[in-house]
């Protein structure tokens, strides 16, 4: 009786307190959200003035196909990327596979490689007169399989993006409560029909997550498509950007691309199916009994081997042979400084800009729950649903109309960056926030200390580990990003980014492997922090 | 010390407590509630609740989960905010019907959290002194509740090193550290297990005590708030329905529904008339006059049992459950009682035996 009583007392069943917000965070939070909203705003204003010609652009047969092109690339990534990643996931969580924490790791790597310098090093590797084939000529080889176009597109992406279903499958497995996969066994499952018929059901909403983040990461890339000449929707924006005067075509065509983007949105709402499933069966579990592989841990280990030399080996191969022969033959270094300089201050300001404006929406959202804290929530996650270069464009259109002093400067590169990426942040520090129990603060208040007194001693000590995650992947995603660097750096601004894709849309290997492999130094640094934070939160 | 508590019966629906000003020169109570009311939605969690807790006494809030006791906590702590009500502490009002009520941290009101909540970035000696602000007495404080909790030594120690009593007692202690006018325990003992619970109590008591703190702590566990506490303030449906002595509370209930919630009860339905009743265990006296159809409150070991072949009464079931026996008889009118005995008698179902009734009864008016 005592115990049950006990259990009533602690479930969270217990109605939820309606606390009323203070106005100076519903201010801050007010004005995140204005910072994101304003500009797309703007941008649907400015697309509704398009002239006639831009109307009729909209209609040719032309733009249909680009914007099929792009819709199905997004959606065969998504797929592929789903059939590659999942066995990942089983086998370096459920299995006893050959070093799997190594496995673990390894395989996360092509998170912190760009797109643009995936899409160089396969161009370099698989194209024509590229490494392979050099290395295959004396052996009668004339030509490879076709890299550029759909096919080069869907395989490039495929291995930048699988990670994304990996993370969050990965984390959903750890979640899952063995028991389940138990009791299926003992009622006659081997292990694999276990997996099938109980554990890739409960998976359901994670794998829909991370595919709907390949599929509107694919949908916005920007740097791959275009490095293997597929004709996407944003190489078209971003052709209209620059080839023509009436910048309200442009504006219409990045419009549609956000109707993609919302259908690719409601699609995977209805994917999702029931959120319930998650919920009731992951409570804390016991730790799982690791799946004897036998024999089949030679080819297992052989898959993980070859995905990973795909996704980052490659890469990093072609990388150091350009920088070698490029070194050999007096290839200069010169810029290299100030652009990492340039990188490494525009993504640090960006990560600090990010997560301090996180910070009042996570309170909100989760300290004083209601419709208005939702809304700003939603706001504030309106830049992860949007292309990198539709974000990047209504950023130019309102400066250079609204604020022509902030136009083309630092301020406004980061406000694009914080636009952007700010979910990241907020999606960190919203989950270490809910970690912490509200008591404590509460604790704290009755000892005598005011709310900023508390948010300052207790609060954000607690969150630092989360806040420093959320900083650490806006910092790697920022300092990756192209779209957002091309259409909003000041002139005289060079980066790593920009550096690395002017020197290799001109095929011009050489120059671009010293600055690109100083890129993935950073980003792999970055990524190393990210993925303590999430061992950390697993254990 | 502690002023005798007022011997207060009101009935439910009516506030419970009446509230007198302070004479001049004498302290005012610590805790006054005056019609304290919150809903949540169309829940109501607390209903026109009212309680005085005098300097330096230990009352206990006694109610069954769900009974609005942790809101009412919350609400005198300052963590929620009441739809309507006054709360006085120390003489001061915090919260009356026209102003917005002082924030937590400046109603001078200790919590110690079920939970405990203690900072887990702070070491013990940083969780003691968090209340304490800069003062040059500082230090002397901490260590002196320290050694009062007898934690001296762990200062440097992190929360998550310490056992599930240590860290109440530093949260206790943390607690305790700026001399609250009051202190609010939410189900302090409930994390701890039986044979923890025991020793923690008497020694949450003993440093209470030393600490002169006055104390409003919240329980589900009756045996508890009757062992601890100077007055127990019972709550049942979001009301308060009787404050008193513990005595009191479990030989007097005020209602029908307290003598069921405190302790072990059989209700025998019965005849009033004046000082004495009638019932399928005879002519018995009442604790107060009445008439009419009444339920008599008979508690298990107010019944004697004696085995009696010539008895009217039968033993139905035993259960045996060490120190005592519980007998369930089949009473001579049909009803079925629970008496609770020591464990030499020697009865077995079936068996007849003879009852004698310990006591005058309190009668309630049936309801049917």
């Amino acid at each position: 009786m005592a115990t049950l009583d006990r259990a009533l007392t602690l479930s969270p069943a217990r109605p939820q307190p309606r606390r009323r917000r203070p106005w100076p965070l519903l201010g801050l939070g007010a004005l995140v959200v204005a910072i994101v909203v304003l500009p797309l705003g703007y941008l649907l204003l400015r697309s509704l003035e398009a002239g006639p010609d831009a109307w009729a652009a909209l209609l040719r047969p032309r733009t249909i196909t680009v914007l099929a092109g792009s819709a199905a690339l997004a959606l065969s990534t998504a797929a592929l990327a789903t059939l590659v990643a999942l066995p990942v996931a089983w086998l370096t969580v459920a299995t006893d596979l050959p070093l799997r924490r190594f496995w673990a790791v390894v395989t996360l790597l092509p998170l912190a490689i760009p797109t643009y310098i995936s899409g160089f090093a396969m161009v370099a590797a698989f194209g024509p007169r590229g490494l392979l084939q050099r290395l295959l000529a004396p052996l009668g080889v004339e030509r490879l399989p076709e890299i550029y176009g759909f096919g080069g597109a869907l395989f490039t992406l495929t291995l930048c993006c699988y990670p994304y279903v990996l993370l969050t499958v990965r984390g959903a497995l750890r979640r899952c409560d063995p028991a389940m996969e138990e009791a299926a066994r003992s009622m006659g499952d081997t292990p694999l029909t276990a997996f099938f018929r109980v554990l890739l059901p409960q998976l359901r909403p994670a794998i829909a997550v991370g595919a709907l983040l390949v599929a509107l990461y694919s949908l916005s890339d920007f740097g791959a498509v275009s490095l293997l000449q597929f004709d996407s929707f944003t190489r078209a924006i971003y052709m209209q950007y620059r080839g023509s005067f009436d910048r309200s075509g442009a504006a219409l065509l990045a419009l549609l691309l956000v109707l993609l983007t919302l259908a690719l949105l409601a699609l995977e709402h209805v994917l999702r199916g029931r959120p319930s499933m998650s919920r009731t069966t992951c409570a804390v579990p016991r730790p799982r009994r690791l799946i004897a592989l036998g024999w089949w841990r030679w080819p297992a280990t052989l898959y993980c081997a070859a995905l990973s030399i795909l996704g980052a080996g490659v890469p990093l191969g072609v990388l150091v042979y350009w920088l070698v022969r490029g070194l050999a033959n007096g290839q200069e270094l010169v810029s290299l400084w100030r652009a990492a300089g340039h990188s490494l201050l525009a993504a640090a300001l960006a990560a600090a800009l990010a997560v301090a404006s996180a910070l009042p929406v996570a309170l909100l959202a989760v300290r004083y729950p209601g419709r208005l804290s939702r809304l700003i929530e939603r706001g504030a996650y309106l830049g992860y649903a949007l292309p990198g270069i539709v974000v990047a464009l209504a950023l130019v259109f309102f400066g250079a109309n609204f604020a022509p002093a902030l136009y083309q400067t630092l301020p406004m590169l980061l406000v694009g960056y914080t636009v952007r990426f700010l979910p990241q942040a907020a999606g960190s520090v919203r989950t270490s926030l809910q970690q912490l129990n509200p008591r404590v603060e509460e604790a704290a208040r009755s000892l005598g200390r005011g709310p900023l007194a508390v948010l300052g001693t207790i609060t954000t000590p607690l969150l630092a580990p989360g806040i420093l995650a959320g900083a650490a992947l806006v910092f790697l995603t920022t300092i990756k990003e192209l779209p957002t660097t091309l259409l909003l750096s000041p002139s005289g601004f060079p980066t790593l980014a920009t550096l690395v894709w002017g020197s290799a849309a001109e095929a011009m290997f050489a120059r671009a492997a010293a600055p690109a492999l100083l890129l993935l130094l950073l980003s792999a640094m970055a990524m190393a922090l990210v993925v303590a934070q999430e061992r950390t939160a697993a254990s | 010390m502690g002023v005798p508590a007022p011997h207060q019966r009101p009935s439910p629906g009516s506030p419970a407590a009446t509230m007198s000003p302070p004479l001049p020169g004498t302290v005012p109570p610590a805790l006054v509630l005056e019609g304290l009311t919150k809903a949540y939605g169309t829940h109501p969690a607390v209903v026109d609740a009212a309680l005085t807790i005098t300097t330096g006494q230990f009352v206990a809030l006694l109610g069954p989960s769900g009974c609005g006791k942790t809101t009412l906590l919350r609400l005198v702590a300052g963590f929620e905010h009441p739809d309507a009500g006054t709360i006085t502490i120390a003489g001061r009002t915090v919260l009356s019907p026209w102003s917005p009520g002082l924030p937590p941290e400046q109603r001078n009101v200790g919590m110690v959290f079920q939970d405990y909540a203690l900072f887990p970035h702070l070491n013990v000696e940083q969780n003691v002194a968090y209340g304490l602000g800069r003062s040059p007495a500082r230090a002397a404080r901490v260590a002196e509740l320290l050694a009062l909790v007898g934690l001296d030594g762990m200062g440097r120690r992190l929360p998550h090193q310490l056992s599930g009593g240590q860290q109440q007692r530093v949260a206790l202690a943390r607690a305790l550290a700026p001399r609250p006018a009051l202190l609010l325990l939410d189900e302090p003992f409930s994390n701890l297990d039986a044979g923890l619970r025991q020793v923690v109590r008497d020694e949450v008591r003993r440093i209470l005590r030393h600490e002169q703190a006055t104390v409003l702590f919240v329980t589900h566990d009756q045996e508890e708030a009757l062992r601890l506490s100077d007055l127990v303030a019972v709550m049942l449906d979001g009301r308060v329905v009787q404050v008193a002595r513990p005595r009191e509370i479990y030989e007097r209930p005020a209602s029908r529904a307290v003598a069921a919630f405190v302790g072990a009860a059989n209700f025998l339905p019965a005849v009033a008339e004046g000082t004495t009743a009638t019932c399928a265990l005879g002519q018995l006296p009442l604790a107060r006059p009445a008439s009419g159809p009444v339920e008599l409150l008979v508690r298990p070991e107010m019944l004697e049992l004696a085995a009696d072949p010539a008895g009217t009464h039968t033993v139905a079931a035993c259960s045996y459950t060490g120190a005592d026996l519980l007998v369930d008889l089949r009473l001579a009118g049909g009803p079925l009682v629970r008496a609770r005995t020591p464990n030499w008698l020697d009865v077995a179902p079936g068996d007849r035996v003879a009852v004698h009734v310990r006591g005058p009864l309190m009668s309630y008016p049936f309801a049917p």
